[in-house]
């Protein structure tokens, strides 16, 4: 039996001497070891191909006994050997041949179930060598031994699944590295942009107060000077805004009014604010709205935004004898609204950032245009809030780009609308007059106090500044102003305290106030109003519309002091 | 043509177009053979090893780079086996890759012969060359030398170079040319025109 289970190749001279054990003893131990005990499967063929040995580990995991397996031919017994082109292993086995099946590359040589940690398998994963059975140098049979491998098999595809999730983990975390360093770059490049931007209008304005100053410009001079300031300090307010909805879209604080919007006012506002522009820059102008548009339910002054934010890019980037059009169409279930220009177009790989915060295609300290390269992400997020969308296409840089805002029709419409005053936008036709009118100015930066104190005057107004919500109390006490305007944001007691402290008091109560303040949006606007305030406006104040509120409030105050008081 | 059958067998085996080509054959003294193989193959090398008895004995290798190793066993699995570091499913397929390889290139040597020659199960040993080179030194049965053929595998547009390496005493290696040249002359009388 030595000589059987003797690795082929191995010549007579490594058997055991025949004096050590005597060969038929040993051969039978042997056999009876690996029939009964060999933790492996055992199957062993003669020259013919019929089973000669079928262990007990067969016996036990094929549950065919060797009773019933030797003495069969392997094809007859087994089959699936051949059906599974396995069988000419153990030809090539009676040709000399030694072969490895690996688990890999063949599964398993028989069928059968295993259990490993518990785990029962319906397929045992096998390694199988199969080799010719030598006696001497005479083949004379084949034997083939298969091993259980399932439980390492298993192990190495947890182990691979592990090192692929460590792996995924490694680029994810390298993605987002690249994400974060690309994040840090745009922003570099976006501060960049805005000191510029801050900067340029900052130069117009105080060069042009230093100009004015000297006293000397002719009244043509000073008044393009004081265009000139207007004009820039509006671009820095525009920037601030521009700003500030980032910043409530970063935090998710953008929310918008909706009431029900007749779209075509905001488009018309918007094209006529632009439309001086883009006579300037010499581009055409076309407008086609269509007579089928419906209301929206919508913020009024955001939509105008978002028509202005497209337009002026559009004009912005169509050289002069370009044309720009606004169409707006009705569909059945929402309206289309088309800004085309002849422009400078969009490069394709610029095209998928268009709408991407602070991405500006060129960011070059030479670039042309100026801007942060928000406009369009506050585009797109008001678009989104309204339950729109946007898009963006071009044919390429020189080729003119073209932007479409959809925006769905209400299935119920809210039926209150817009306040027109609202949608007017920065130009206000009436123009307050004040006279008699007191007013308790309450600011502590000296020289928003002096401008509001000159300008009210201006319009007739009575005005008592004071700089601390102390001299407020005595001042209010004493002066009995019809209107109050207060800065709500300075040093000691804010200007809501001081509010609250006026209308818990029996004969101030009723006086009127108007907050002025540096913070914009809703949530300044009702933390105003919960404070007492009939009004909220925000630097930089249009002294127009700050005339305005303080005439009707006066009103409404003397009014009420004129009435008899019904009570005994 | 056996070089045909090993990449039908292993395309066939792997699912994959697998072509051999060995486009370079050397002889070389035992001794020479360890700074041949520090040569092609740098660092550790991986080498299915079989040995052969009959008329003729020897030993035949399948002899890859680490890296050369891991990549053909990438190839042919389609990444479905940890190859770096080789695991054990990777390392029986690259024995059963070898297997195949040495089985088709000995078998085609024993039909030039005209001799039957029986091999032993085949093994994967990761060591480096003069170690493997050493191993077969201590067999001691006189001058041996080795057949060196170059090989290269392509699977999937990436080729893979490896060594099949079959080390002989002097009277198997002069029988082996002698049958060779033999057989190369009847091929090319079978190829002239009458």
């Amino acid at each position: 039996m030595s000589s059987l289970l003797r690795r082929a190749g191995e010549g007579p001279g490594s058997e055991a001497p025949a004096s050590e054990v005597e060969p038929t003893a040993f051969e039978s131990s042997v056999r009876s070891w690996l029939d009964h005990h060999a933790p492996y499967g055992l199957l062993t063929t003669d020259t013919a191909f019929r089973i000669r040995s079928w262990n007990m580990w067969l016996e036990m995991h094929t549950g065919r006994p060797a009773k019933e397996m030797i003495g069969q031919r392997l094809a007859v017994a087994l089959p699936e050997l051949v059906e599974r082109r396995v069988y000419r292993y153990f030809e090539d086995a009676m040709n000399g041949q030694a072969h490895l099946l690996s688990q890999r590359l063949h599964g398993f040589l028989l069928q059968m179930p295993t259990e490993v940690g518990g785990n029962r398998y319906p397929c045992m994963q096998q390694s199988v060598q199969i080799a010719p059975l030598m006696q001497g140098q005479r083949i004379v049979g084949t034997i083939a031994m298969i091993s259980d491998v399932t439980d390492r098999v298993t192990q190495e595809a947890a182990l691979r699944s592990e090192l692929a999730a460590r792996a995924q983990l490694l680029a994810d975390e390298h993605a987002a590295r690249t994400a974060a360093d690309l994040a840090n770059r745009a922003k570099d490049e976006f501060l960049a942009v805005l000191s510029h931007e801050l900067r340029t209008p900052l130069h117009a304005i105080l060069g042009w107060t230093a100009v004015l100053r000297e006293g000397s410009a002719s009244a043509e001079v000073h008044g393009r000077g004081l265009h000139a300031i207007e004009r820039n300090a509006n671009v820095q307010r525009q920037l601030i805004e521009d700003l500030l909805d980032v910043s409530r879209i970063v935090s998710g604080n953008l929310r918008i009014e909706t009431h029900r919007v007749d779209v075509r006012r905001p488009i018309e506002a918007a094209v006529e604010m632009l439309r001086p522009a883009a006579e300037a820059a010499g581009v055409t102008l076309t407008v086609s709205l269509d007579p089928e548009l419906r209301p929206v339910a919508g913020d009024a002054s955001r939509l105008q935004q978002v028509v202005w934010n497209l337009l002026g890019n559009a004009v912005k980037f169509t050289p002069s004898g370009g044309r720009v059009s606004v169409v707006a169409t009705s569909h059945d279930t929402h309206l289309s609204l088309v800004v085309s220009d002849t422009g400078r177009g969009i490069a394709p790989e610029f095209l998928p950032h268009v709408f991407t915060r602070f991405a500006q295609a060129d960011t070059t300290v030479s670039r042309e245009h100026e801007g942060l390269g928000l406009g369009l992400a506050i585009v797109k997020t008001l678009a989104e809030l309204h339950g729109g969308s946007m898009r963006a296409s071009s044919e390429g840089v020189g080729h003119g780009a073209t932007f479409e805002l959809t925006l769905p029709y209400p299935e119920n419409a809210p039926t209150e609308s817009i306040p027109p005053s609202l949608v007017s936008g920065a130009h206000f036709a009436l123009r307050a007059t004040l006279p008699g009118v007191r007013v308790l100015m309450v600011d502590d930066n000296d020289d928003a106090r002096d401008l509001m104190t000159v300008a009210l005057s201006m319009q007739g107004a009575t005005v008592v500044a004071v700089a601390s919500a102390a001299e407020a109390r005595t001042a209010i006490e004493h002066e009995r102003p019809d209107v109050l305007i207060r800065d709500v944001g300075m040093p000691g007691e804010d200007g809501y305290s001081l509010m609250e402290w006026v209308r818990r008091s029996p004969e101030l109560a009723t006086t009127p106030a108007i907050a002025l303040t540096g913070y914009a949006g809703l949530d300044a606007q009702a933390r105003a109003e919960q404070a007492g305030f009939n009004a909220h406006l925000t630097k930089p104040v249009d002294l127009e519309l700050l005339a305005q509120q303080v005439a009707k409030l006066a009103t409404g105050s003397r009014s009420k002091a004129a009435k008899p008081d019904p009570t005994p | 043509m056996s070089r045909c059958r090993t990449a039908a067998a292993l395309s066939d085996l792997t699912g994959q177009r697998v072509l051999l080509e060995a486009p370079e054959v050397g002889v070389l003294q035992l001794e020479e053979l360890a700074d041949a193989l520090t040569r092609y193959v740098p660092g550790q090398v991986t080498s299915v090893h079989q040995n052969f008895s009959g008329p003729i004995v020897g030993d035949a290798f399948l002899i890859l780079s680490h890296s050369g190793a891991a990549a053909l066993t990438g190839l042919l699995t389609d990444g479905s086996v940890r190859v770096e570091p080789l695991d054990e499913s990777s390392r029986e397929v690259l024995t059963e890759v070898g297997n195949i390889l040495l089985n088709a290139c000995l078998g085609m040597f024993g039909n030039l012969l005209g001799v039957r020659v029986t091999f032993s199960v085949p093994r994967l040993v990761v060591e480096s060359a003069h170690d493997l080179v050493g191993s077969l030194a201590r067999g001691g049965e006189g001058p041996r030398h080795a057949l060196v053929v170059s090989m290269a595998f392509r699977v999937r547009n990436s080729a893979v170079t490896g060594y099949l390496a079959l080390v002989l005493g002097v009277a198997s290696l002069e029988e082996l040319i002698e049958r060779v040249e033999s057989w190369e002359e009847r091929e090319l009388r079978k190829g002239r025109p009458s």
